[in-house]
């Protein structure tokens, strides 16, 4: 879909103005995340592309996220946020996600 | 300006069990000695890799607590008792590079069916961990969380083994790591907890001439 890339830029900045998210990690494998090693060896830099993942098969649209929350939030609640955000940003635009899937990878 | 190089042993130079094994999968490729160096260097120059890794960061706040730790009692007992202090430590090593992988998906309700929301069991260990460590005059052991923590609602038990400072009560311990674990799990998850077990597994006590 055209403009995937733009939308995963989009909420990439919104998720990490949620009140509670501390980072948004790469949402892809961890196998993606051990080849980063590699090219933070190589070029010290693994590149800008955004971490959410979205995708917009015929379906309709699916985001997947893995964010970290603050220790002084409730991990769950900011999960919710974060995915209320993010239908909400997409009802915007006039489009609904068949999948929002949020993931909290570290707490703290 | 760097900080000061605490004896973070590895398994691995003390003969203690290798975990180097667990490695890739919870640590993204890296080890616990890339960690350690990594905040030697106070985390300067920045490691995206490192940096975007949950496991990574994770582990990284365990050691950090850890290196906490050595500052107040390792100073002290290192000297005394060297090889055991090197044990215990890499058994804390060991156990913390098993359990920073993200495991199973611990679901959260939400009332839109097209949401998938869900916290890693590695970060509920890392926050178990968190909270254990917390407690005064304890040392965190393993974590487990034993149950169907991916279906909602189903009872799961908690178990940690602990480590108690020696001078502090064994049974207000347990009871303090208990209830700080409970707090924890009921502000960040939904998991329908049916017992927290606290296994004791070790004092830690100053030879004669010691201050605690």
């Amino acid at each position: 879909m055209p403009g995937t890339d733009a939308l995963s830029a989009d909420l990439t900045t919104l998720v990490r103005s949620v009140s509670g998210v501390t980072t948004v990690y790469d949402a892809g494998s961890s196998i993606g995340r051990a080849l980063g090693k590699v090219a933070d060896l190589v070029s010290g830099r693994r590149g800008d592309t955004a971490p959410i993942l979205v995708k917009d098969p015929s379906a309709g649209i699916t985001v997947s996220v893995s964010i970290g929350v603050a220790d002084a939030a409730s991990a769950a609640e900011v999960c919710r946020r974060v995915h209320d955000a993010i239908a909400e940003h997409l009802a915007a635009r006039g489009e609904a996600a068949s999948e929002i899937a949020v993931q909290v990878s570290s707490i703290g | 300006m760097k900080r000061s190089k605490k004896p973070i042993t590895p398994a691995s130079a003390t003969g203690a069990a290798d975990y180097s094994g667990d490695e890739p999968e919870g640590l993204d490729g890296h080890t616990i000695e890339e960690l350690n160096d990594y905040l030697d260097d106070d985390r300067t120059p920045a490691r995206e890799s490192i940096d975007n890794s949950p496991g990574c960061q994770i582990a990284l706040a365990a050691l950090e607590r850890l290196r906490g730790l050595t500052l107040t009692l390792l100073d002290r007992d290192v000297l005394a008792e060297p090889a055991r202090d090197d044990t215990w430590v890499s058994s804390i090593l060991e156990n913390l590079s098993r359990e920073v992988h993200a495991g199973r998906d611990i679901p959260i309700r939400h009332d839109d069916t097209a949401a998938r929301l869900t916290i890693t069991e590695g970060a509920v260990r890392g926050l178990i961990r968190s909270a254990g460590d917390g407690v005064h005059g304890v040392v965190m052991g393993r974590c487990r969380l034993e149950g169907a923590v991916t279906e909602l609602g189903e009872p799961v038990t908690v178990n940690v083994d602990a480590a108690v400072i020696w001078g502090h009560p064994l049974p207000d311990a347990a009871d303090r790591v208990r209830r700080a674990v409970q707090a924890e799990l009921r502000r960040h998850t939904e998991l329908n907890l049916a017992a927290i077990d606290v296994t004791i597994h070790d004092v830690h006590a100053p030879r004669a001439g010691g201050t605690g």
